[in-house]
């Protein structure tokens, strides 16, 4: 009885509470204008990157080209945070960038889902917030910067298509490996490869195995998958580091074979990372999708700077991604359209 | 197997006592079904799959064995085979030196062990603070040596520690089973052995018998790390190099097996013998959840719910055993009288 | 005295922080000699034992073993100066192997991989056993052994150490009467082959049964040593407490009233079968029987400690179900456990609190559920005045006391809740005998004040002194119902042997 009367009274403070920090908020609309304004004109033009991650060459581009582009349009200060696929770290992040009060915020998120509060606190302080590479699943966000991930992995699924083209139906049995449940550009690729094998009658996917983009997850399920079915002919992975993992598996079950034996198992992911686009010529892997990495990093820039400029902004803003086969793989690094293999 | 083990087995089998056929009962069952279901999974191929799928798992339960028989735990087993593993592949990549490679992350394992073990033995921490601590060191340990590199970039000559095949099975399997050998020997017949099973019996009593506990609780941690080592190199290896955040939470598969294995969670009391089947069908599992495709959330709700299941199993025995042993330590309290 | 000893030890002085517990004690035993030792509670028994056993080291005076001054400290050292030490509480491996346990600090190993010998070592275990007539499988699993051969274990590891000295604390605590006769005989034996034999006990007629002379510890210093033969019962007590007692049990003059306060029908479970009796208000009920007869078991039933499978309580007319002891507290039962360790006492929390625990709800100042600290204070104060608790301090750890002092303060802490019917288990195990008689005064006193009372004990003496009728327990049954007229220790005793 005394308990519950405890447990009443903490609930009326609490709803207490709840109500002076909404109607602190409420009228957040007219003053998070005048806050943006007034930080505008603080003398100050700073910029805010948290991202999920900056290891690995992908990210790293992308903040390169971020920085790059911020210097070029003349920001006076640039913050990139690495969140390291954490999405609690990434929030206190984003929390940090609107105490040092950022202009803008650009968010390359950890957990399309997770991050929101911290979109949300930015809406508040009325910081701009750029998506750029994954989207976020709520808050306003100002612009959105990805490559066409469904289309991505259609290209995947349409090279498999066309390269067992003449099969007899349901023949050419495809492995979908799913990466991060929590990306949803890794969400959209594989939708994306799963519309393009639809569309192909000979392929048909016989297992879709969600690893949490694990090395060794990957590795035990590709293993797995060949003893429930030995004659796969095809594995999708969300993107070209893992593919790393599925070619030792391969190894290890004897089912490794180059491009060209007939006993090959076509191999294709997304990114165009260095090391997989040299496997393109070796023969150990069929596609790549090279993303525009530097693209996400300097056309953010770009779109915060004209927002900043008073310019409208496009709620999406699509980056090219270009198919990476052995056949074009020079061509395409020669003139410099790989991030992969330029320099 | 061990003389103090498999005695126990003669008096628990009483009648109506069904705990006692419980596991295998399960255990059968299960396999039925399986069988039945998922026909692929007792081909031979599988089966030598699931091994090597079981290795890493295996080789660092048989070191969190020794900790659990000796009453302890150790939570940093996952975040030692992530760094050992980092340390060995880097330096692979940087030297191009196997050897090199092994022997540094063995050493790193048995340094890290230590750090377990000193603040185990020495300084009396708990054994859940203390290698907490470690696992929280070392998992950032892990990502600062990865740092920014190519991570899975090893390439094949690395592989070649874990992907060998010898007479039908890989290198990482016949590691496995060789240090499982090496050690059932150990804890079974080498007064070493004996005396982790003591500890977690009754430590004051091994201190009375002049057995410097500490040194003993000290080895434990030390072989559990270098096993973790061996666990890095074989992860590490099979894979072609690390990943971020590679086998972290190895530890509660590890636990999973040793009590599944028959080990108590409160020491002192298990056959060496059961650890074999403990990994076999941690890994077993993990592979016909893989072979059933299930989701990857089910997957977690799944082992979620074997873990509580198998722990549960433990308290259970362990209820149903000191039902009879309090009886008697209620006789032995009575009438005492210790003054000051 | 000393001229012909074999253990000298001298002017012993040891203490704790600022306690002193022992101030000069002496204490002598010769080869071939069962000696005696006892003491009161707080005496300095352990202490000074535990320093001969090497558990503790001495802050000042000498200990000489077959006339040569030693020093040690630790157990192991002491063993190896051939002294063992038995203690209460047995220190095996419970898990292990009696081989094991005989062995574990010496192992025997063969080969080139110094594996451990198993088969030997069985062998050589096997031949201690043999010499203490132990007639069980070196093999066996410790915790599958009773008590007495647990006893008999460590006794056969005592002299695989060649023991000369060998300590038992308290052996026959938990023994039954049989069991008993086998260590005195086996106790004897080691004695005539020349051993020196120290027995610490409680108990005055084994302590005339089997020493030879006794040695009596009060306040840190010997008093006195006796030969067996020349004392009397009467004289030893005079000397363990120091003053002459004249009335051990006090006068029972309280009549039991008409009403019933409890009565239990039909009780079965695993230990109990088809118990039934009643209680009346005012009454003292004795339960006598032999340890393993079902007396506990019984107690624990009532207070929903155990399950029951059937049977009913009725408490004053009212048919009651009691699934948990909070139950049963509600229903005015309190029970003291003979398990005071485990289940009585908080053993790491302070007396204060101890003794408050079972009636905190009622310490607490509504909705806030703060402590009234000053009416705990005041219940402990009361506390320590009517049990004459010796501590430092209401704050002292229980852990820190002695164990009279532990009983003390579990019987406390039951008093204050005042229940009106009062479950006693062993109420006076491990007490000195002057608080034994406080205790007896007490118990006769809640009877005069209407309370229900009853007494689980091993004691007869104890049962006929304070109690209107004895009910006597054999194999989970009721065997014989006693009043206090006819009783007699000789009648309870065959009663709960069986031999009617």
């Amino acid at each position: 009885m005394k308990r519950a009367l405890a447990l009443v009274l903490i609930c009326i403070m609490a709803l207490g509470l709840a109500a002076c920090g909404t109607s602190g908020g409420g009228d957040g609309e007219s003053s998070a204008n005048e806050a943006f304004e007034a930080r505008l004109n603080d003398g100050v033009n700073r910029i805010g990157f948290a991202m999920a991650d900056i290891t690995g060459q992908a990210p790293q581009r992308e903040a390169d080209a971020f920085r790059a582009k911020a210097e070029e349009l003349g920001f006076d200060d640039v913050m990139i945070l690495s969140a390291e696929n954490s999405v609690e770290t990434q929030i206190s992040q984003i929390r940090d960038m609107i105490t040092a009060e950022c202009d803008v915020i650009c968010i390359y998120s950890a957990d399309a889902d997770g991050v929101v509060p911290a979109v949300q606190s930015c809406n508040e302080a009325g910081i701009p917030v750029i998506a750029v590479d994954r989207g976020i699943n709520g808050g306003e966000i100002l612009c959105s910067i990805a490559s066409n991930n469904i289309s991505d992995g259609r290209d995947v699924a349409n090279y498999f298509g066309l390269m067992t083209a003449g099969e007899s139906e349901d023949s050419v049995k495809v492995l979908h490996i799913i990466g991060n449940l929590s990306s949803t550009a890794q969400k959209e690729r594989a939708d994306g490869f799963r519309l393009g094998c639809e569309s192909w009658g000979q392929l048909t996917i016989v297992d879709e195995v969600a690893t949490e983009a694990d090395a060794d997850r990957i590795y035990n399920a590709v293993v797995d998958a060949f003893r429930a079915t030995p004659d796969i002919k095809a594995i999708f992975v969300p993107y070209d580091q893992l593919l790393s993992s599925v070619v030792s598996a391969l190894q290890e079950i004897g089912m490794f074979y180059p491009v060209g034996d007939e006993r090959h198992v076509m191999l294709g992911a997304v990114d165009g990372a260095t090391e997989q686009l040299e496997w393109l010529s070796a023969g150990t892997n069929d596609i790549s999708i090279s993303l525009d990495f530097e693209g996400f990093g300097s056309e953010a820039v770009t779109a915060a700077w004209n927002y900043m400029q008073g310019q409208s902004v496009a709620e999406t803003i699509q980056t090219t991604s270009i198919p990476v086969v052995a056949g074009n793989v020079d061509y395409l690094a020669g003139n410099g359209y790989l991030w992969g293999l330029s320099k | 197997m061990c003389d103090g083990g498999t005695i126990n087995m003669t008096k628990r089998i009483l009648p109506g006592r069904g705990i006692n056929y419980l596991k295998p009962a399960i255990l059968l069952i299960f396999a039925v079904y399986i069988a039945i279901r998922v026909p692929i999974f007792f081909s031979p191929a599988n089966l030598i799959s699931v091994i090597s799928q079981g290795a890493v798992i295996g080789v660092a339960s048989i070191g969190m064995s020794m900790v659990i028989l000796a009453g302890e735990i150790d939570i940093s087993v996952g975040a030692i085979i992530y760094c050992t593993g980092a340390i060995a592949s880097e330096i692979f990549i940087e030297t191009g030196n196997l050897p090199f490679a092994v022997l540094a992350a063995i050493a790193s394992g048995a340094l890290f062990g230590a750090i377990n073990g000193f603040g185990v033995a020495k300084l009396k921490i708990p054994s859940m603070i203390t290698t907490l601590a470690v696992s929280n060191i070392l998992s950032g340990l892990g990502s600062i040596i990865i740092g920014s590199d190519s991570t899975l970039a090893a390439g094949s000559a690395y592989k070649v520690l874990s992907q060998t095949k010898i007479l039908g099975l890989l290198s990482s399997s016949w590691i496995y089973l060789l240090l499982f050998a090496v050690f059932a020997v150990v804890i079974c017949k080498t007064r070493f052995g004996r005396y982790i099973y003591a500890i977690g019996d009754n430590q004051d009593a091994l201190r009375a018998s002049g057995i410097r506990v500490d040194r003993v609780m000290m080895a434990i941690f030390i072989l559990t790390g270098m096993l973790c080592g061996v666990g890095g190199l074989i992860a590490t290896s099979r894979l072609g190099g690390t990943q971020f955040n590679l086998s972290l939470g190895t530890e509660v598969y590890c636990i999973a097996a040793v009590v599944v294995g028959g080990i108590s969670m409160s020491g002192g009391r298990g056959n060496i013998g059961g650890l074999f089947l403990g990994v076999f069908i941690v890994a077993a599992l993990d592979n016909l959840l893989r072979l059933m495709s299930v989701n990857v959330y089910m997957y977690n709700v799944i082992w979620g719910i074997v873990i509580f299941l198998v722990v549960l199993l433990d308290v259970l025995e362990k209820t149903q055993k000191t039902r009879g042993v309090r009886r008697i330590s209620l006789n032995l309290n009575k009438n005492q009288e210790k003054e000051r | 005295m000393e001229q012909d000893a074999y253990l000298v030890m001298r002017d012993i002085h040891k203490s704790f922080s600022t306690v002193e517990v022992l101030k000069g004690a002496n204490f002598s035993v010769k080869r071939g000699e069962i000696h005696g030792f006892l003491g009161g509670n707080g005496a300095g028994k352990s202490t000074f034992m535990n320093i001969l056993g090497g558990i503790y080291s001495k802050d000042s005076g000498e200990i000489l073993i077959d006339g040569e001054a030693v020093e040690f400290s630790s157990p192991m050292q002491a063993i190896q100066h051939g002294i063992s030490f038995i203690h209460q509480e047995l220190k095996l491996f419970s898990m292990r192997s009696v081989a094991d346990n005989i062995y574990m600090s010496r192992l025997p190993q063969k080969g080139p991989l110094r594996l451990i010998d198993d088969k030997k070592k069985n062998e050589m275990a096997r031949e201690w056993l043999n010499r203490i007539e132990l007639d069980i499988d070196p093999r066996t699993v410790v915790e599958n052994l009773s008590i007495a051969e647990q006893q008999m274990v460590e006794i056969a590891k005592a002299l695989s150490h060649q023991a000369q000295i060998i300590i038992f604390d308290e052996p026959t605590s938990s023994l039954t009467k049989k069991e008993t006769e086998i260590l005195f005989r086996i106790i004897r034996k080691l004695r005539d082959e020349g051993a020196c034999i120290i027995f610490i006990s409680h108990k005055f007629d084994e302590v005339f049964e089997i020493c030879d002379r006794v040695t009596v510890l009060r306040d840190g210093r010997d008093v006195g040593t006796v030969a067996i033969r020349d004392t009397t019962v009467d004289e030893l007590v005079s000397i363990v407490i120091g003053v002459k007692l004249d009335q051990y049990y006090p006068e029972l003059n309280v009549i039991p009233q008409e009403q019933i306060a409890l009565e239990v029908r039909g009780f079965c479970n695993d230990k109990l079968k088809n118990v039934s009796f009643s209680l009346r208000r005012s009454e003292i009920l004795g339960i006598f029987g032999l340890v393993g007869a079902g007396r506990s078991e019984l107690a624990r039933a009532i207070f929903g400690l155990d399950a029951c499978q059937s049977g009913t309580v009725i408490i004053n007319g009212e048919a009651t179900r009691i699934t948990s002891p909070s139950a049963a507290m509600k229903k005015g039962i309190g029970f003291l456990t003979e398990d005071r360790r485990g289940e009585g006492l908080v053993l790491g929390m302070d007396i204060n609190n101890n003794l408050n625990l079972p009636v905190l709800s009622s310490l607490t100042v509504p909705v806030v559920n703060f402590l009234r600290a000053k009416r705990m204070g005041r219940n402990t104060q009361a506390a320590f005045e009517r049990f004459h608790i010796v501590a430092r301090s209401p704050n002292q750890r229980v852990k820190e006391l002695s164990g009279g002092n532990q009983q003390k303060v579990v019987l406390a802490k039951w008093f204050l809740t005042d229940p009106e019917i009062f479950i006693l288990d062993e109420p006076t195990r491990g007490v000195d005998i002057k608080v034994k008689a406080e205790l007896y005064e007490q118990i006769v006193n809640l009877a005069t004040a209407g309370r229900s009372v009853i007494v689980i004990s091993s004691e007869a003496p104890e049962l006929l002194g304070i109690c209107h009728r004895i009910l006597v327990m054999r194999n989970g049954e009721i065997a014989g119902e006693f009043s206090r007229a006819d009783a007699t220790e000789e009648k309870l005793v065959k009663c709960a042997m069986g031999g009617q």
